[in-house]
C-alpha cells in the first residue's frame, strides 16, 4: 500500500515488474519489485548488481538521440526488456528491444531501440503506441519535430518516398498528441529521474580534491579531469542545493546535524573570486579576450568543532553524508541504492535504514545488500533473493514467494520465538532445497 | 551508589526511552543501564534469559524487558516473555509491552515533542495514544507537517530526545505504561 499521508509526494508511477533477457547475466530474469522497498540479497557473482544497472538502461534509453534500434556490430549487444508501469489507475506494459555497448569504464551506451507500448487503461481499453522513450522526454514542440524525423524514416523503410504532407499526416495519425500521451509522459518522466548510488563510488575520500570551481554562471563546474568523479559530484551537488533549494539544505543538514544523526555540526562554503580571463578564437584569428568570473569553492564539514575538508572525512562519513544527500534532496521517483552498508556503523547504519524506510513512502527504492544486519531490520516481504544457475542466469524472486509454504511458517516461527531475519539468512542462507 | 539496571529493548532508542522514563520518574535516584537490543520478537524471546544472566553478570539487579505489542494479544506477549525469562536469573523484573508500540507513549505529551524537536507549533494533544493504528506514522507525519517539511522523524535517534522532555503524568493516558510504573515505585 503506497503511503499518502502528508509525506508522500503523491507518487502515481511505479514500476510493478521487469523482464530483463540477454543482458549480462541476465539470461531471462524477470523481478517483482514492491511499490516502496525492494530490497535484492544474494552471493556475489548473482547478478544484483546486474539488475540494478538493468533498471538504469531505462534512463538512458530516455536520452537516446536517433530512432530506431540502430546498426549491430561486434561491439554490441542486444538486450530485451519489458517493464510494468502502475499509472494510477493505469497499467503501462513497456517494451525494447535495446542495443548497446559496454564502454571501457564498464558504462553501458545506448546504440538504438525499438520501443512499444501498451496501455491498459482504467476502463479496460488497450492503447498501443511506439513512441520512443527519447521523444517523450522532450517538450511538445521539439518532440514534434524529433517524432517527425523518427516516422519519415520508420516508414521510408516501408515505402520508397513520402512526401511532407503525408509525413505530417502520419505524424498527426501516429498520435503526437493522442489521449493516453500525459500517462506515457508521466512514466517518462519517472525513468529520467531513476538515480543511483553505490557505496563503491565513494570510495578512499582522501582522493577528493578540496575544492571546485564554478563559472559565472555560478552552478556548473569547470570540467577538468579529476573534477568529474562521484565525490566531486556530491560536493556540487550539495553546494547546488545550498545555492537553489534554501528549504532542501536545511532538511539536509537537519538529518545530517546535531538535530539528526549528529554526523557532523555544520556544513560551510567558502568562496574565494579569482581574475580570470579566458580567450576566445573565432574563424580568421579573430583573438577575443573574455572577462570571465571564476569561483573557488572551499567545502568544509565542522565536526566536534574541527573544520575539516571533505577528504580528511573518514570513508564512512563521506559516504553516509553522500547517501543521505540522494535520499533526501533527489528528484528522483525511483532510488537504486547498492550496499548502503559498507563502511558504516550498525549503530548509523539503523538510522540510514530508517531514512531509507521513511524515503520508500515517497519514492520507490531498490537496494542490494550483503547485510545481514540491514536484512534484521527489514521485513520479509522486502525480501528479493537473487541467484544465479547456468542455464537461467540470474534469477530473482520474493523471499516470500520462493520458500515453500512450510519453510515460510518455519521461518515466521522462528522471527516469532527465536530470532531475526538477517540471523536466519546467515544460518539457513534461505535455502529451500 | 546507582542502581544498575538491566534494559532489554527492541532497540537502542526503545532502550533510550525506558532509561529516560525510568529517570525522570525516579529523579531523586541513580541508574545506570545495561543493555541488549533485539531487533524484533523472536530474537528477544530466543535471547531473553542468556541475556538476563549476562546482565546479571554485569551487576544489573533490576531488569526491564520491553516488546511492542504491535497485531498481537497483550496476554500472549506477556506469557511468551514470561516463559522465556527464568525468574532466578534476576528476580526482580518487569515486563512491558507498549500496546501497539512504545511510539504512542511518545505521542502522550505533544508538547514535549515540540520543545524536543523545537516546532514552531505544538501537535494536537491525543488523548488516547494507544488507540492510534500506527502511532510511529503518525509521529513521522506530524512532524514534518509541523516543521513546515524542514524536519524529518528519526525514530533513532529522535524518541530519545523527545523522551528527555516526556512529562512522567502523561504517561497515564497510556495504560501499558502502569507496569513500568508500578515497578519502579514499588520494586526499583
Amino acid at each position: 500500500m503506497i503511503n499518502q499521508g502528508p509525506m508522500s509526494k503523491n507518487p502515481s508511477v511505479r514500476i510493478k515488474s521487469f523482464d530483463v533477457s540477454g543482458y549480462r547475466s541476465c539470461v531471462h530474469t524477470r523481478v517483482d519489485l514492491n511499490l516502496e522497498l525492494s530490497a535484492l540479497i544474494g552471493i556475489n557473482g548473482s547478478g544484483k548488481t546486474n539488475v540494478l544497472q538493468s533498471l538504469l538502461l531505462l534512463k538512458k534509453l530516455g536520452n537516446v538521440r536517433s530512432f530506431g534500434h540502430g546498426r549491430e556490430d561486434k561491439q554490441s549487444s542486444v538486450c530485451e526488456m519489458q517493464v510494468v508501469f502502475r499509472v494510477r489507475e493505469a497499467k503501462v506494459s513497456y517494451s525494447a528491444k535495446i542495443n548497446y555497448v559496454t564502454n571501457e569504464l564498464n558504462v553501458d551506451e545506448i546504440v538504438g531501440a525499438d520501443e512499444n507500448w501498451d496501455i491498459t487503461l482504467s476502463d479496460g481499453r488497450v492503447e498501443r503506441s511506439e513512441l520512443p522513450l527519447s521523444v517523450l522526454r522532450l517538450p511538445p514542440e521539439k518532440s514534434y519535430w524529433m517524432l517527425a524525423e523518427y516516422i519519415s524514416r520508420r516508414e521510408r523503410q516501408k515505402t520508397s518516398s513520402l512526401s511532407g504532407e503525408e509525413i505530417t499526416a502520419l505524424i498527426s495519425r501516429d498520435t503526437v498528441d493522442p489521449p493516453f500521451r500525459p500517462i506515457l509522459d508521466e512514466v517518462a518522466s519517472f525513468v529520467s529521474k531513476i538515480n543511483y548510488y553505490s557505496a563503491a563510488q565513494f570510495t578512499n575520500p582522501s582522493d577528493c580534491p578540496p575544492f571546485f570551481e564554478i563559472e559565472a554562471d555560478g552552478l556548473s563546474p569547470r570540467r577538468y579531469g579529476y573534477m568529474r568523479g562521484s565525490h566531486v559530484r556530491f560536493l556540487r551537488d550539495l553546494y547546488n542545493l545550498k545555492e537553489k533549494n534554501r528549504d532542501g539544505f536545511e532538511e539536509y543538514c537537519s538529518l545530517v546535524g546535531k538535530e539528526g544523526i549528529s554526523l557532523v555540526d555544520r556544513i560551510d562554503f567558502h568562496s574565494v573570486d579569482l581574475p580570470s580571463s579566458d580567450i576566445e578564437l573565432r574563424s580568421g584569428g579573430q583573438i577575443i579576450k573574455k572577462k570571465v568570473r571564476r569561483t573557488l569553492i572551499v567545502p568544509h564539514f565542522v565536526i566536534h568543532g574541527a573544520k575539516l575538508s571533505p577528504a580528511q572525512l573518514s570513508e564512512g562519513t563521506f559516504k553516509t553524508l553522500a547517501v543521505i544527500l540522494y535520499l533526501s534532496t533527489d528528484k528522483s521517483d525511483l532510488l537504486l541504492l547498492e550496499e548502503p552498508e559498507v563502511c558504516i556503523h550498525h549503530g548509523l547504519l539503523s538510522s540510514l535504514i530508517d531514512l531509507v524506510k521513511t524515503y520508500s513512502m515517497e519514492k520507490q527504492i531498490v537496494l542490494s545488500t550483503h547485510s545481514d544486519y540491514v536484512l534484521d531490520l527489514l521485513r520479509p516481504e522486502n525480501v528479493l533473493l537473487v541467484r544465479k544457475t547456468r542455464k537461467e542466469g540470474t534469477v530473482v524472486g520474493p523471499l516470500t514467494g520462493t520458500l515453500s509454504s512450510k519453510n515460510y511458517e518455519a521461518l515466521k516461527h522462528y522471527l516469532n520465538v527465536s530470532g531475526n531475519l538477517g540471523e536466519y539468512w546467515r544460518h539457513t542462507g534461505f535455502d529451500d532445497g | 551508589m546507582a542502581k544498575v539496571v538491566g534494559l532489554i529493548g527492541e532497540d537502542e532508542s526503545d532502550t533510550d526511552v525506558l532509561g529516560t522514563i525510568i529517570r525522570k520518574a525516579s529523579p531523586t535516584r541513580r541508574f545506570k543501564f545495561k543493555t541488549f537490543h533485539g531487533h524484533g520478537k523472536g530474537k528477544i524471546i530466543g535471547k531473553c534469559n542468556q541475556w538476563a544472566k549476562n546482565l546479571r553478570d554485569r551487576e544489573c539487579t533490576a531488569l526491564v524487558l520491553a516488546q511492542d505489542l504491535d497485531e498481537e494479544s497483550y496476554a500472549k506477549v506477556v506469557n511468551e516473555l514470561k516463559n522465556a525469562l527464568e525468574p532466578s536469573t534476576i528476580a526482580n523484573y518487569c515486563i512491558v509491552i507498549p500496546v501497539r508500540m512504545i511510539e504512542a507513549w511518545i505521542l502522550s505529551d505533544a508538547e514535549a515533542i515540540k520543545t524536543a524537536l523545537n516546532l514552531p507549533s505544538t501537535p494536537n494533544d491525543i488523548p488516547n495514544p494507544e488507540s492510534l493504528m500506527d502511532p510511529k506514522s503518525k509521529l513521522r507525519d506530524l512532524i514534518y507537517t509541523l516543521s513546515q517539511k524542514r524536519r524529518r522523524y528519526m525514530l533513532t535517534k529522535d524518541n530519545g530526545r523527545i523522551a528527555a522532555h516526556l512529562r512522567i503524568e502523561c504517561l497515564r493516558k497510556c495504560p501499558s505504561f502502569s507496569p513500568l510504573r508500578d515497578f519502579i515505585n514499588n520494586r526499583l
